[in-house]
């Protein structure tokens, strides 16, 4: 007979449909288990995760709103967070009530404490969301030492993570900035997590078809944008952490982030679209360029001839496990001999995979100009890689391959 | 005679079509307004890194902030505006990237690009670049000080996402480090947006109206067996078509009745089925100005509790609309709204009965920085002339409320009874 006292937990006060988890628990425990071991390496007891890329991560949380720039009557609500213990194989969630039934229907923690949202509440039992937090770790036992923080991440701002590490303080522990550890950990992906890119290319593929069969002049630049948006969500993507990347005329193809207007796209104008496929919040990025009929030689010769023989090239030198300052220094050997040297100024990418708005852009950054020691473009690692001509892919590495996740042309199309 | 004026140097780049939302006159008075609050408050020196106060006050608006991006470009995620109580021009400080953003698509005259690798001459242009052992922030502090603005209390917006916490900490040193003393400024230009212009307005009530297109859209195009994220396909493209721009919060969309009330869960490829019922969270959204609606409909017969609970709300709007007016003491409109609620007997039975301020907004939020419910402290906070908050029932509808010198007025059109799509013969096929 078993000694063990089993305590049966009350029933989830709760409705939540159709539980959908983009992992299956085992990849989670895998990703749990490498956390731990980092944090071991580094002698980290406690890691207090906030940014939404790094909870997804660990517990699949997908939100529509993490409170990122809300009100700062609700600044102990951004402290909301995962608490990863060195010595655990569990994790405990932090969140609001308003978040119950997602948390409780789609992560894979059970273990979740609900804070409460509003001063008044907590103020009557003499707390707030930040004790709340910290005491209930301190009673799990959790408060033994080191404690690190996201400090590097944009959720909790400043003053909240200011907040947060003088609590932890106050309880004994030491804080340090834990940024890098899941930044480390999610940069060489999981075969499922390739799977993932790999649909979201597609995705991409379909909004760069859409607007392939759709734009015209006379529309507006967002126009242009609802199109693409409209074929990849109808073929189950989501949202894209960066929107309305649509830039048409020469003046502004270069203005390197101006978001989508108003603007009429006109006759004879380029027109940039930059876009992601998204499938479970893992993002692959494309880029294309569009003419409204006959572009002008120079511009012909920019985007159709240089774009196609720079991926042509990326195609043929890129190997996995090869050296970043390697890959460059043969593609700068062909660019100087197409006589490319200026537009390389623009060339590089980084990191991709799972984001939440207002970036996609991962840790990972590379480009010619870059300073490398031993980099390399390693199996499992997902980048955009960008000419700086007007073509922007994802390049996925396996063990075996980089593959150029894209079907969409590099050359210029010209809608007539 | 006047001393020899200096020509400036031409501008080589070429930015068509200069779109500023606002007259230069409102651009003007937005930072005479700042100027004022930070002599009361004794701030020498503003910089803003919020994207939503760099656009209230310059127009400056891009896709991608480096908000949450790789550490390499740490030092440029403090771009922004620097304001000096003393002078009526503002600086913008950027990297090259966003040379042709910054020149064609704001009001400031003193933008300060500069490259951020150590390297002068970029894209055939020769600019200022960061010397062994600087990086772009060296510059940016270079320039303040070389202004004489960093005499005295600098601000800087440490309640923003951005920069993050880390970089904010490095840039505070080296401001610190030329002499300047650092205070928290995040609160100075959001008070003041809290009051729109007559023009912002103009810009939320044409917001409202692409809000009413996306809800349109919805009504014409919810058919069986459709996934969330095509219904949000189809009303961001409508609202896209007529000129809209893209949310700070997407995908707000959910079938169902187990999703119904967990109003943050993202739309997925969950696929609508007879009598689910469908939560719509949307904003319209024009010149970065939003407008909040919530709307909810049904395929077929909704369950009884969703069409009761829906029933309420739209009762509270027509309550709402009756007693909303300028200067209304937000704790007069609770007293009402929560007699009204006890009296149908439905209190204690709502969701969220609150708001926030509503206004111009860039991912990954649209919540602004004025919120109010019946639980918060109004401190005799008013409903003044030029408020803009959206107003949620706590049963399902949300709208925008307007309010100005002469009226208070509710800005969505879309009906507020349950709109119920037979689904055998809907709109769409």
């Amino acid at each position: 007979m078993s000694n063990q006292k089993v305590q049966v937990l009350p029933e989830l006060d709760v409705v939540y449909e159709n539980t959908r988890l983009p992992f299956p628990l085992a990849e989670y425990q895998v990703r749990l288990t490498k956390i731990r071991r980092e944090m071991a390496a580094r002698e980290i007891d406690l890691l207090y995760l906030s940014s939404p890329e790094s909870m997804y991560y660990v517990s699949g949380l997908n939100l529509t709103w993490y409170r990122t720039g809300a009100s700062s009557a609700w600044d102990g609500s951004k402290a909301a967070g995962i608490a990863v213990h060195v010595d655990y194989d569990y994790f405990i969630l932090f969140e609001t009530a308003d978040e119950y039934g997602l948390v409780s229907g789609s992560t894979c923690t059970a273990d979740v404490r609900i804070m409460d949202e509003r001063p008044f509440e907590s103020e009557d039992k003499g707390s707030d969301p930040y004790d709340f937090i910290t005491d209930n770790l301190k009673a799990e036992g959790w408060l033994t030492g080191k404690v690190a923080l996201e400090m590097r991440c944009s959720r909790p701002p400043r003053h909240v993570s200011d907040i947060m590490r003088a609590r932890f303080e106050q309880k004994g522990c030491s804080v340090t900035d834990g940024t890098d550890l899941l930044v480390k950990i999610r940069r060489k992906k999981s075969p499922m997590e390739l799977n993932y890119i790999r649909k979201a290319s597609a995705i991409a593929d379909i909004g760069h078809k859409a607007i392939a069969d759709q734009l015209r002049a006379g529309m507006t630049e967002l126009e242009a944008a609802g199109i693409y948006t409209h074929a990849m969500m109808k073929a189950g993507g989501e949202s894209p952490a960066i929107v309305d990347m649509v830039k048409s005329g020469k003046g502004k193809l270069w203005c390197g982030h101006a978001p989508a207007g108003r603007k009429l796209i006109m006759p004879g104008e380029p027109v940039q679209v930059d876009l992601a496929g998204v499938y479970n919040r893992y993002h692959a990025y494309m880029g294309r360029c569009y003419h409204i009929g006959k572009p002008d030689q120079d511009f012909a010769d920019t985007c159709h001839k240089a774009n196609v023989l720079v991926m042509e090239e990326v195609k043929r030198i890129l190997k996995p496990n090869m050296p970043v300052r390697e890959f460059y220094k043969k593609l700068m050997k062909v660019c100087e001999e197409l006589g490319l040297r200026e537009s390389t100024k623009r060339m590089g990418g980084y990191e991709l995979g799972i984001a939440f708005p207002p970036d996609w852009c991962g840790e990972f950054v590379h480009g010619p100009d870059m300073i490398y020691k031993e980099e390399r473009f390693e199996a499992g690692m997902v980048i955009a890689f960008k000419t700086g001509m007007g073509v922007a892919d994802t390049i996925l590495f396996t063990e075996h391959e980089a593959e150029i996740l894209t079907n969409t042309t590099h050359e210029l199309k010209i809608i007539e | 005679m006047s001393k020899l004026i200096e020509p400036m140097k031409d501008l080589t780049l070429i930015s068509e079509d200069m779109e500023l939302p606002f007259p230069l006159y409102e651009y003007k008075n937005r930072l005479n307004k700042i100027r004022k609050k930070m002599e009361e408050k004794g701030i020498d020196t503003l910089y803003l890194t919020l994207p939503e106060n760099v656009y209230y006050v310059s127009g400056l608006k891009l896709i991608w902030y480096r908000a949450n991006s790789s550490p390499v470009w740490n030092d440029t995620k403090i771009t922004g505006a620097a304001i000096h109580v003393n002078s009526d021009k503002f600086m913008i400080f950027d990297c090259v990237d966003e040379e042709g953003a910054v020149y064609g698509s704001t009001c400031c005259t003193d933008p300060r690009i500069k490259n951020d690798i150590p390297q002068n001459v970029m894209m055939g242009e020769e600019r200022e670049c960061p010397a062994a052992g600087e990086d772009f922030m060296d510059l940016v502090v270079k320039d303040l000080y070389n202004e004489g603005w960093l005499k005295g209390v600098v601000a800087l917006e440490m309640g923003s996402y951005r920069p993050p916490r880390t970089v904010s900490e490095i840039f505070q040193a080296k401001l610190e480090a030329k002499g300047a003393k650092i205070v928290d400024g995040t609160d100075i230009v959001l008070d003041i947006r809290t009051i729109k212009s007559p023009l912002e307005i103009n810009c939320i009530e044409k917001a409202a109206h692409i809000a009413d297109i996306g809800h349109r859209a919805i009504r014409e195009n919810l058919h069986e067996g459709m996934t969330e994220l095509e219904l949000v396909a189809e009303y961001t493209s409508a609202m896209m078509r007529a000129g809209g721009e893209s949310m700070s919060l997407v995908d707000m969309c959910r079938f169902g009745t187990g999703k119904y009330w967990w109003v943050h869960s993202p739309a997925g490829r969950k696929k609508l089925i007879r009598n689910n019922p469908v939560a719509v969270d949307l904003c319209g959204v024009y010149n970065r100005y939003h407008a909040d609606q919530v709307r909810a409909y049904s395929l077929g017969e909704p369950p009884k509790e969703i069409a009761e609970s829906y029933a309420m709300a739209g009762k509270i709007m027509r309550q709402v609309a009756k007693i909303i007016k300028p200067n209304l003491s937000i704790d007069d409109f609770y007293d009402e709204i929560t007699r009204f609620i006890k009296d149908e007997g439905a209190w204690d039975e709502q969701y969220w009965l609150g708001g926030y301020e509503l206004g111009i907004s860039f991912p990954p939020d649209w919540v602004g920085n004025f919120v109010y419910d019946p639980y918060i402290d109004s401190n005799g906070a008013r409903f003044e002339p030029g408020m803009v908050v959206n107003f949620e029932t706590g049963f399902g509808i949300v709208d925008t409320l307007v309010f100005t010198e002469k009226e208070a007025r509710i800005l969505g059109t879309t009906p507020w009874e349950l709109q119920i799509v037979d689904p055998d013969s809907p709109l769409v096929e």
